[in-house]
C-alpha cells in the first residue's frame, strides 16, 4: 500500500501539470477537432468523409462574406494603428507631467464592457441622435444622415472598440525604448524626423505587430457589432457562423464555413508574416 | 519501471479526465439528487417572464425556472434531443405540428383546466391540433404593416403589402423582419396569393429577386426593433408583428397598424406538456396561475400581445382586436412548405 | 522649426481629439441615462426613474448573480490549475506544453464558441452553468498561464533553491516563498480573469443554456429588442465600476511593472 502511495506521490509534478493540460485539451483542442470533423462528416454515418459541405461553399456569396470580413478587419487594424501611433508616441515620449492621468484616461475605455461601448454609439449615430442633431443645428445638412445600420457604422464602432487593443501594446513598446538611443541619435546630428524613422519606428515594430494581430484576429470573427449597428443587413463571417449554428441549426455546413474562414484568416496572416520575413531578409 | 510509470500516468490522466467530465454534469446531478420543487418551462422571449411569479412561488412553494429559445429550430432541437428536461413548453404553428407528430407531447387533461371555456372559441380547433388535444392557446398576434402617419400627412395609405414591396408606393426606407421563414411566407402571399401552400423552387427565385430589389430601401432587418424604427422615424413603414407595433402605438398616437388587404399571417402561442414530465400537478397549478385574468393582464400589457382568453382588459384598449371568424379567415398560419436549402441560400445571398 | 510646430500644436490637438473620440460616446451615454424619454433620443427632462427600475428588476439581479458566480468559479479554477501547472509541474513539461496555451489569441472567439457548442452537442452534455464556467476558464487559462510563466521565470530561483536546501518541502516552499513573491501578479491575474469572464459575451451566448443568463447576455437581449432605458442606467453603473477598477489598478504600488 505504501509503495502504491509512493508511486503516486512521485508523480506529483505530472499530476500538477495534468489539470491545466487536460482542461486545455478538452476545451480548446477538442472543439477545434470537432469542428474539423463536422466539416467533413457525412450526416448519414459517422465514418464517412465527404467534402460536400466545402463544395457547397465555393460560391461567390461566401467568398464575398469572407472578403468583406477580411477587408473590415484589416481596415480597422490599420486605421486604428494610424490613429493610435501618434497618441502612444506622444504620451510615451513627449509628455512628462500628466503622464499618469493620461494613461489612466487611456486605460479606462479598455475596461468598459464592449456592449456598453456599442450602446453608447446609439446615442450618436441614430437618426435623432447627437451627431445628426449637431449637424442639423449648425446647418451643415438639411436632412438627417443615415449613419446607423450601415457598414460605415460597423467600421466606426469596431474602430472604437478595438482601439485600446492596438494602443496598449504600442504604448508599452514605445515606453521601453531607451531614451539614450534617441539622445545619441540627436547628438550625432540626425533630425527629429530621421530619429523617428530610423530608431523609434523599428524599435516599436514588435508593439505594432502585436497590436495589429490583437485587432485583426478578433475583428475578423466579430458578429455582435454587425448585428447591433449594422442593421443585420450585411453578413460577416461572425454573423454567418452564428446564423448557421443558431438559426439554421446546421452544424455541418456551419462547421465547414467556420473551418474555411479560419483557414483563410490563418493563411492571410501566414502570408503577411512570410512576406515581412522575406522583406527583412532582403534588407539585411 | 518505465511500464509501471506509464501505467500510473494513464490512470491519473483518466482520473483527471473523469473529474473534468463530471464537473460538466454537476447541475444535472444536483437536479437528480436534490429533487427541488420546481418546474422547467421553455418559452420564447416577449410573452412571459419571471417578474410576476413571486406570489405563485410563495403560495405553492413551486419554483418556476424559465428558459428561452430564439427560434423554432432551437426549440425542436431542445425538445427532441432530450437535453433540458422541460415540464412545460410554449410553441406555435408548425413547431406544434412537428412536436405532435414526433410524439413529444402528452394530451392535456381538460378536466384540470377550467378556464379553457374562457378561451375565444374561434381560436380553438386550428389545423395543427383540431381538437386541442395537446395545446392550450395563450396569446396570439398578427403580422402587418406599421406606419408613421406623420410621413403620410395623416392620410392612411391603402393597407397592402405593396407598401413594403412595390417601388411605386413604397417609401424610401422600410423596416423588415429578420426571420427567413416569415419573410419568405409573406412575400409568397403577396406574389402568389395564399391558395397554394407549396412553394416551388422557381417561386423561390422570384421571391429572392423581389427581396434583393427591396434591400436598398431596407433600413434594418430586425425581429424585435420594428417599433423603434417607426418611433425614431427612420422608416415610415415597417413589416412588424402586432405586439411590437402596438408597443409604439401606446406611446405615440402617430403610429398605426395596418392589416393588408391581401391577407396576412397570425402567430398563436400555445402551451404544450412534454411527454416525459412527471410534474403534471405542478404544471397545471402553474397554468391556473397564469390564466388568472390579473396575471395575464400584466403580461399582455407589458408585451402587447392579444390574449387568447376573454375578460382580460388592459389599461389601454383603444386598439384591441377581438378575434372573430371573419378576421381569422383573412389570416394564415406559417404552414407553407418551403424548400429548406433554397430558403437558407436565399437568405444568405440576400445578406451578402 | 517645423518640429516645434508639430510638437506644440498638431500633436496635442490630435491627441485631444483622440481622447474626445474615446470619451464623447461614454459621456453621452451617462447623461442620457437620466433622460425621461423612453424611446427617442430627445431630451425630455431629468429623471432617476431608470435607476430605480434597475434596482427593482429581478432579471438584472439574477443575471448579475449568474455573472458573479461564473466569474468567481472561473477565477478559482483558472488560478488553481495554472498555479499547479507552473509552480508544481515539471519545468520540462511546462516548457513543452506552453505553446498549447497560446491558442486563445490565435483564433476569433466565435470559432471557439461554436466549437465548444458542437463538442457539447456531440458528447450529449447538456448546456448549463458549468459548461459556461468551463468555457470561461479555458479563456482565462490562455491569459494567466503565459503571464504567470513569465513572472515565475523572472523570479530569482535562488530563493527557491535556498528554501529547498534548508529542508522545506515543495508545498512549504510554495506557500512561504513563491506565493508571497508572486502575490501581486496572482492578484492581477485573478482580476484579469474575473473581468474577462464577467464581460464576456460571445462564449456565453453560445455555451450557456436557455436559463443561464449572464449580465452581458441580458444587455445584448435588451439592446436587440430596442427597449428599456434600463440598459442605459445599467451601462452607466457598469461604466462607473470599470472606472473604479482602473483607479484601483493605478493606485496599487509597483505600477512600474504593470500589466503591460
Amino acid at each position: 500500500m505504501r509503495k502504491v502511495l509512493r508511486l503516486f506521490s512521485r508523480e506529483l509534478p505530472f499530476v500538477s501539470s495534468l489539470p491545466a493540460i487536460v482542461w486545455q485539451f478538452f476545451f480548446m483542442v477538442a472543439p477545434l477537432v470537432i469542428i474539423a470533423y463536422y466539416s467533413v462528416a457525412d450526416s448519414s454515418s459517422w465514418l464517412n468523409i465527404s467534402f460536400v459541405h466545402y463544395k457547397n461553399l465555393f460560391e461567390s456569396t461566401y467568398f464575398k462574406v469572407i472578403a468583406r470580413s477580411l477587408f473590415l478587419a484589416v481596415a480597422t487594424a490599420i486605421t486604428g494603428l494610424l490613429c493610435a501611433y501618434p497618441v502612444a508616441y506622444f504620451i510615451a515620449l513627449r509628455v512628462r507631467r500628466f503622464k499618469n492621468l493620461m494613461l489612466f484616461l487611456l486605460t479606462l475605455p479598455f475596461w468598459v464592457n464592449f456592449l456598453v461601448q456599442i450602446y453608447a454609439w446609439y446615442f450618436l449615430l441614430e437618426r435623432n441622435g447627437l451627431i445628426n442633431k449637431v449637424l442639423l443645428r449648425l446647418g451643415f445638412i438639411q436632412e438627417p444622415l443615415l449613419l446607423s445600420n450601415s457598414l460605415f457604422a460597423v467600421f466606426l464602432v469596431m474602430l472604437y472598440c478595438y482601439l485600446p487593443f492596438v494602443i496598449m501594446p504600442l504604448y508599452s513598446t514605445l515606453e521601453k525604448i531607451d531614451h539614450r538611443l534617441l539622445e545619441a541619435s540627436a547628438d550625432l546630428g540626425a533630425t527629429p524626423w530621421q530619429t523617428f524613422w530610423r530608431i523609434t519606428v523599428p524599435y516599436s515594430m514588435p508593439g505594432v505587430k502585436t497590436g495589429l494581430l490583437l485587432v485583426m484576429i478578433p475583428a475578423f470573427g466579430e458578429f455582435v457589432i454587425p448585428a447591433l449597428v449594422g442593421g443585420s443587413k450585411y453578413m460577416l463571417v461572425g454573423s454567418l457562423i452564428s446564423y448557421y449554428f443558431l438559426a439554421a441549426r446546421n452544424n455541418y455546413a456551419g462547421a465547414a464555413f467556420t473551418s474555411l474562414s479560419a483557414m483563410v484568416l490563418i493563411g492571410t496572416l501566414l502570408l503577411v508574416i512570410v512576406i515581412s520575413r522575406l522583406y527583412s531578409l532582403r534588407k539585411s | 519501471m518505465g511500464a509501471t510509470r506509464t501505467f500510473v500516468r494513464i490512470i491519473l490522466f483518466l482520473l483527471v479526465g473523469a473529474a473534468v467530465y463530471g464537473f460538466l454534469r454537476i447541475p444535472e446531478l444536483i437536479d437528480r439528487i436534490v429533487p427541488s420543487k420546481s418546474i422547467n418551462v421553455l418559452v420564447w422571449p416577449n410573452v412571459i417572464d419571471a417578474e410576476h411569479f413571486e406570489s405563485f412561488e410563495k403560495e405553492t412553494g413551486i419554483k418556476v425556472r424559465l428558459s428561452y429559445f430564439e427560434n423554432y429550430e432551437e426549440l425542436l432541437v431542445k425538445m427532441q434531443s432530450g437535453m433540458g428536461d422541460y415540464d412545460l413548453v410554449m410553441a406555435s404553428d408548425y413547431a406544434v405540428r412537428t412536436l405532435i407528430a414526433s410524439n413529444a407531447v402528452k394530451p392535456i387533461d381538460k378536466k384540470r383546466i377550467p378556464y379553457f371555456s374562457d378561451i375565444y372559441p374561434v381560436l380553438l380547433g386550428l389545423s395543427f391540433d383540431p381538437d386541442n388535444r395537446y395545446t392550450i392557446p395563450y396569446s396570439w398576434e398578427i403580422y402587418g404593416v406599421g406606419i408613421d402617419t406623420t410621413y403620410y400627412k395623416n392620410v392612411l395609405p391603402d393597407a397592402s403589402w405593396a407598401l413594403l414591396f412595390d417601388e411605386k408606393v413604397s417609401p424610401p426606407h422600410v423596416g423588415m423582419l429578420d426571420d427567413a421563414r416569415e419573410v419568405v411566407s409573406i412575400v409568397a402571399l403577396y406574389l402568389f396569393g395564399g391558395k397554394n401552400k407549396q412553394i416551388t423552387v422557381d417561386q423561390m427565385k422570384q421571391i429572392g429577386q423581389l427581396l434583393r430589389k427591396q434591400k436598398k430601401r431596407v433600413a434594418m432587418y430586425t425581429d424585435l426593433r420594428t417599433d423603434y424604427l417607426l418611433v425614431s422615424q427612420a422608416a415610415p413603414a415597417v413589416l412588424g408583428i402586432s405586439s411590437d407595433i402596438y408597443h409604439a402605438m401606446h406611446e405615440y398616437d402617430t403610429i398605426k397598424f395596418l392589416l393588408p388587404k391581401e391577407g396576412s399571417f397570425m402567430l398563436m402561442d400555445m402551451w404544450l406538456i412534454p411527454k416525459e414530465t412527471k410534474k403534471d400537478d405542478w404544471v397545471y397549478q402553474f397554468l391556473s396561475y397564469v390564466y388568472q385574468p390579473e396575471v395575464m393582464k400584466n403580461y399582455a400589457d407589458r408585451y402587447n400581445f392579444f390574449p387568447a382568453m376573454r375578460g382580460v382588459t388592459s389599461d389601454d384598449n383603444r386598439y384591441f382586436i377581438a378575434p372573430t371568424k371573419s378576421l381569422l379567415s383573412r389570416l394564415h398560419l406559417f404552414d407553407y412548405e418551403i424548400p429548406e436549402q433554397q430558403m437558407r441560400e436565399l437568405w444568405i445571398a440576400l445578406k451578402s | 522649426m517645423l518640429h516645434g510646430l508639430w510638437s506644440r500644436f498638431v500633436f496635442p490637438i490630435f491627441v485631444a481629439m483622440f481622447y474626445l473620440f474615446l470619451y464623447v460616446p461614454l459621456t453621452v451615454l451617462t447623461i442620457f441615462s437620466f433622460n425621461a424619454n423612453k424611446m427617442r433620443f430627445d431630451w425630455m427632462g431629468f429623471t432617476t426613474q431608470w435607476y430605480r427600475a434597475l434596482w427593482h428588476s429581478t432579471e438584472v439581479w439574477h443575471a448579475l448573480q449568474t455573472s458573479l458566480v461564473v466569474a468567481g468559479a472561473s477565477v478559482a479554477l483558472c488560478l488553481t490549475m495554472s498555479s499547479l501547472f507552473i509552480f508544481f509541474g515539471s519545468q520540462r513539461t511546462v516548457r513543452r506544453m506552453l505553446l498549447l496555451f497560446y491558442g486563445n489569441l490565435a483564433l476569433p472567439e466565435i470559432v471557439l464558441a461554436v466549437g465548444l457548442m458542437s463538442l457539447f452537442y456531440f458528447s450529449y452534455v447538456p448546456l448549463s452553468m458549468t459548461t459556461l464556467i468551463a468555457a470561461h476558464t479555458v479563456l482565462g487559462l490562455g491569459y494567466v498561464v503565459p503571464i504567470m510563466y513569465d513572472r515565475y521565470q523572472e523570479l530569482d530561483k535562488r530563493y527557491v533553491e535556498a528554501s529547498m536546501d534548508l529542508g522545506a518541502t515543495a508545498w512549504q516552499t510554495f506557500y512561504r516563498v513563491v506565493l508571497p513573491l508572486l502575490a501581486p501578479s496572482l492578484l492581477v491575474s485573478a482580476l484579469l480573469v474575473f473581468i474577462i469572464s464577467f464581460d464576456d459575451f460571445v462564449l456565453s451566448f453560445f455555451c450557456a443554456s436557455g436559463s443561464t443568463q449572464t449580465l452581458p447576455m441580458y444587455i445584448f437581449a435588451m439592446i436587440r429588442s430596442g427597449s428599456s432605458p434600463i440598459v442605459g442606467a445599467l451601462s452607466t453603473v457598469l461604466l462607473l465600476m470599470s472606472g473604479l477598477v482602473v483607479l484601483i489598478m493605478f493606485a496599487l504600488p509597483g505600477r512600474k511593472r504593470g500589466l503591460w
